[in-house]
């Protein structure tokens, strides 16, 4: 991405997209994974994975085919459409399935953990919209005056929050269950 | 995260988006959808008061709503007396009322501790209105208020009024936590409703941000607490049930919104019709509040068994 924008002094929007076609319903299965032990299916991970990819792709066409100059009306319906995607997700993470089964679970790691991956999605995830929103034909950029460079920045520490302090609630989760559990050597 | 929580983000994320569009149309349909959410759940929130109160179905019943009646007279009365003193008192019974909803489920001991921690959320959502739509709301106190009148002094100082409400939330909050009267958890979702709540006033237009707060945020709390109560006490055992319990009253006040609408039309008064709608839901209020106040302090098993 980097590469990228030196050489062509674009937002790599589309190698973005890609990364995060991947990541996103990565941390998607971590919910998955975390309450498996409270009998999580594997309906509810795809049911995740694919609320993800709607939010993605619908992400996607809002920034990638904005006409020239930009477009509120073509920015707005697919914000609006990707959004839905998320609101499910923030939905099972916070008072539907995954919520139900890690109060299920009545492991406090479990719990605590999950609490933590929510609020991620809940805070971490919406820095995304606000980088969005800046580009051309954007809310932030019409109404606010915020121009499309700021997309950049706000998608880089929505990155930095997201990637590295999701899997940081993994690793510490997976650390303290193999504490638990005796050593098999 | 409460039910109404997710609610309140879901339908600022949409408003938001809706509103970015700037099509005439949709702010109108908006506003509209706002006001009959106010008219719907915002008004029947407060219209089992008698059965809150517990006052069962007989002659107690008649004196109550006589009496709660009369206090919304006196009060109407202060309004046309002495306005400014009025809407200071509608300011700090609303202040209490909103923050004692959206705080019951913290326990705290000190009886005093928990008003200034009420008063003090209520006090910092309400100054953060003012203060995040000063402008636009200077054009009331120009069209209805007197100089030199409270309103204005309000839009005037709203900054100071604001930041002695944040720093009092936020003093409180360092003392929920050093006491352990709420665990990191609570806390943060709390300051992220507030953060919510400031964001949604500042971005949208007062009506509809003001309205999206008090439906779902306060009133749809409200009327989730109550209708715990009522299937508690049997007074109501299902939505249906229930329903019939708050229709009547929200009927008779929806009624009485008309009647004063019409009214102000027929007199050509139309343009005052804001302004008497603050004063009929201050009116509503004052009685609302000391109902909630005592049924919170009366039940608070039944609350804190909510989810």
């Amino acid at each position: 991405m980097k590469d990228y924008y030196i050489a062509t002094g674009e937002n790599p929007t589309a190698l973005r997209y890609i990364d995060w076609t991947l990541t996103v319903p990565l941390m998607c299965v971590e919910f998955y994974l975390l309450t498996k032990v409270a009998g999580a299916t594997k309906g509810l991970m795809w049911k995740l994975i694919i609320a993800s990819v709607w939010m993605l792709v619908f992400g996607y066409i809002g920034e990638a085919f904005n006409p020239e100059g930009g477009s509120t009306s073509h920015s707005v319906t697919y914000g609006m459409l990707s959004t839905l995607g998320y609101i499910y997700i923030l939905y099972s993470a916070w008072i539907g399935e995954v919520a139900q089964l890690a109060k299920k679970s009545n492991n406090a790691s479990i719990i605590k953990n999950v609490r933590i991956l929510a609020w991620f999605v809940l805070v971490g995830w919406a820095i995304y919209p606000i980088g969005y929103m800046c580009m051309p034909g954007g809310w932030l950029n019409t109404s606010m005056g915020w121009d499309s460079t700021k997309v950049d920045l706000f998608y880089n520490i929505a990155d930095a929050i997201n990637k590295i302090g999701f899997g940081l609630v993994v690793y510490s989760l997976a650390i303290s269950q193999s504490k638990k559990q005796p050593s098999v050597s | 995260m409460q039910i109404n929580l997710f609610y309140y983000l879901v339908t600022n994320l949409l408003f938001l988006q809706l509103l970015s569009l700037e099509v005439e149309v949709i702010h109108i349909v908006l506003t509209a959808i706002c006001g009959v959410g106010i008219a719907t759940l915002g008004i029947a929130h407060g219209a089992i008061d008698d059965h809150l109160s517990g006052v069962g179905f007989g002659k107690k019943r008649i004196t109550f709503i006589i009496y709660y009646v009369l206090a919304l007279c006196l009060f109407a009365f202060i309004w046309y007396v002495k306005s400014e003193i009025a809407l200071i008192l509608f300011l700090v019974t609303s202040s209490f009322h909103f923050g004692q909803t959206q705080l019951v489920n913290i326990k705290i001991k000190s009886r005093f501790f928990s008003w200034f921690f009420n008063f003090s959320w209520g006090s910092l959502v309400i100054s953060a209105l003012i203060f995040l739509n000063k402008d636009s709301l200077s054009v009331i106190d120009n069209d209805y208020f007197l100089f030199p009148s409270s309103f204005k002094y309000l839009t005037i100082y709203s900054s100071y009024y604001f930041a002695t409400s944040l720093i009092f939330v936020f003093v409180v909050f360092l003392i929920l936590f050093w006491k352990n009267y709420a665990s990191l958890n609570i806390l943060f979702k709390e300051i992220y409703l507030l953060v919510i709540i400031g964001c949604s006033f500042y971005i949208m237009d007062p009506f509809i941000a003001f309205a999206l707060f008090f439906v779902i945020i306060h009133a749809l709390k409200a009327m989730t607490q109550e209708y715990a109560f009522c299937k508690n006490k049997k007074i109501a055992t299902s939505y249906k049930d229930f329903f019939k319990l708050f229709f009547p009253l929200t009927l008779i006040s929806l009624f009485m919104v008309f009647a004063m609408t019409f009214a102000m039309y027929y007199f050509d008064y139309l343009h005052l019709l804001p302004y008497l709608l603050l004063i009929f839901l201050s009116c509503i209020t004052i009685p609302h509040s000391f109902v909630m106040d005592r049924f919170y302090g009366s039940n608070k098993n039944i609350i804190n068994s909510i989810p």
